[in-house]
């Protein structure tokens, strides 16, 4: 017969939790019982059997396997969070990138002063964008028929400026002349559409070109506030005039 | 290596994948081992550790780095290790395996054919005492530790670990693996 306190003492011992006056007590009573000592005795052999079993290690593919089986998603959103830190880190601390965002910051903050500075001249450059034609005003416009020439000339004021608009189509080279008082008006410039240039020939008071095919192009006058201005407008071909025009403009 | 392992799970929580994989490869033949000795078979093992790193993986947020990180891969084990029993009826099927070794009495076995024996009696245990004697055994947590880590009364560890030593002695000398006096 084992008394249970003694038992008790044993699991603490091979438990390692007895303190030594407990443990000096149990093998007091293990001398003098030896029943309770078989009983210790098998246990202690029982216990130690345990560091008999196998260490067995897992196949070579379990952590394979088991990193497979991860939700890898689960933490990307942080994993963003985490790439937006260190562009952030990049771009404050490293040389190439320290460049770029200070060229980007420079740009953006000159574009800011600008667009402050020159807030109040939005209706100017509505002007600029006018004088092309937005406020522009057809006066007249005169056909021009003649041989083997054909088109138009409009005439129309563009802002406070006289435009005189030619289209013109001619199979065969022609030459056109505009005769004009400088002391009433004066010519600006000439502006092109279409793919072939004008070559223009300005003197004081005549414009001259010679073209052939078809052209359209703008003559642009600045009158010196007359109330009228007189144009003398001759399309010539081999010395021959073909067309002849003379136009009065009254200034508004 | 408490600040290690608690470094490598606040990486991982910060999107780094390497830091997880890391803490597998440290920990993943240990908790193979202990699964190994608490269940049977080989494949459910490995079942079992995949289990757990996913489980751990899944609940990391959760981790308090108050306590040791493999403490708590302790604690995921020896929950998925009792759903697993539960859910295949485990101890049953393995008892019912074992052989009876009282036919052979005379028998002498090599080292690994003890280790086999012995783990066929470790397996005969219910799992209310396998558990307490394999970890106390194996981790050597104290009586507190392993109350927290079961979750039941220390007086209730002390008596599933006396009542397991004693019958896991009594298989081993039926079997014939220990001698009875």
């Amino acid at each position: 017969m084992i008394d249970e306190k003694y038992i008790e003492l044993i699991n603490k011992e091979i438990d390692k939790e007895i303190n030594p006056k407990e443990k000096a007590l149990l093998h007091e009573y293990l001398n003098s019982n030896s029943e309770a000592k078989n009983l210790y005795d098998e246990l202690i052999a029982s216990e130690n059997l345990l560091d008999r079993l196998p260490d067995n290690d897992p196949s070579v593919n379990l952590k394979k396997q088991i990193l497979n089986s991860l939700d890898k998603s689960k933490y990307s959103r942080v994993e963003k969070h985490s790439r937006f830190r260190t562009f952030i880190y990049q771009t404050i601390f490293q040389t190439r990138y320290k460049i770029a965002f200070t060229f980007t910051l420079g740009l953006l903050a000159g574009l800011f002063i600008y667009s402050l500075l020159f807030n109040n001249q939005a209706t100017e450059h509505n002007n600029i964008y006018g004088t092309i034609g937005i406020n522009s005003e057809v006066i007249k416009s005169i056909p021009v028929e003649a041989s083997n020439i054909g088109g138009k000339l409009d005439i129309k004021w563009i802002n406070n400026n006289l435009g005189l608009d030619f289209s013109l189509n001619s199979p065969e080279q022609y030459n056109l002349a505009l005769k004009f008082n400088p002391d009433k008006t004066k010519f600006d410039n000439i502006s092109f559409f279409g793919k072939n240039k004008i070559k223009l020939d300005s003197e004081e008071n005549i414009l001259k070109l010679s073209e052939s095919g078809n052209h359209n192009y703008l003559l642009l006058f600045s009158l010196k506030a007359e109330m009228t201005v007189n144009f003398n407008l001759q399309i010539s071909r081999g010395g021959n005039i073909i067309f002849e025009k003379e136009i009065v403009v009254i200034n508004k | 290596m408490e600040n290690e392992d608690n470094n490598l799970v606040n990486r991982c929580l910060n999107g780094d994948g390497e830091a997880y994989s890391a803490l597998v490869e440290k920990y993943y033949k240990i908790i193979f081992r202990l699964a190994r000795k608490i269940l049977k078979n080989y494949d459910d093992a490995e079942e079992i550790t995949q289990s757990v790193f996913v489980k751990a993986y899944e609940n990391l947020k959760s981790y308090n780095p108050k306590y040791k990180f493999f403490s708590w891969l302790y604690r995921i084990t020896i929950n998925e290790t009792l759903n697993f029993s539960k859910k295949k009826g485990y101890s049953e099927e393995i008892n019912e395996n074992i052989t009876n070794d009282e036919d052979n009495p005379g028998e002498t076995f090599d080292r690994n054919e003890l280790g086999e024996k012995i783990q066929d009696a470790l397996m005969e245990l219910d799992m209310l005492y396998r558990l307490p004697v394999v970890l106390k055994h194996f981790l050597n947590y104290s009586y507190k530790e392993l109350s927290d880590l079961l979750d039941i009364p220390e007086k209730t560890v002390k008596s599933r670990l006396f009542t397991g030593r004693q019958l896991l002695k009594d298989i081993l000398i039926k079997k014939s693996v220990l001698e009875d006096d």
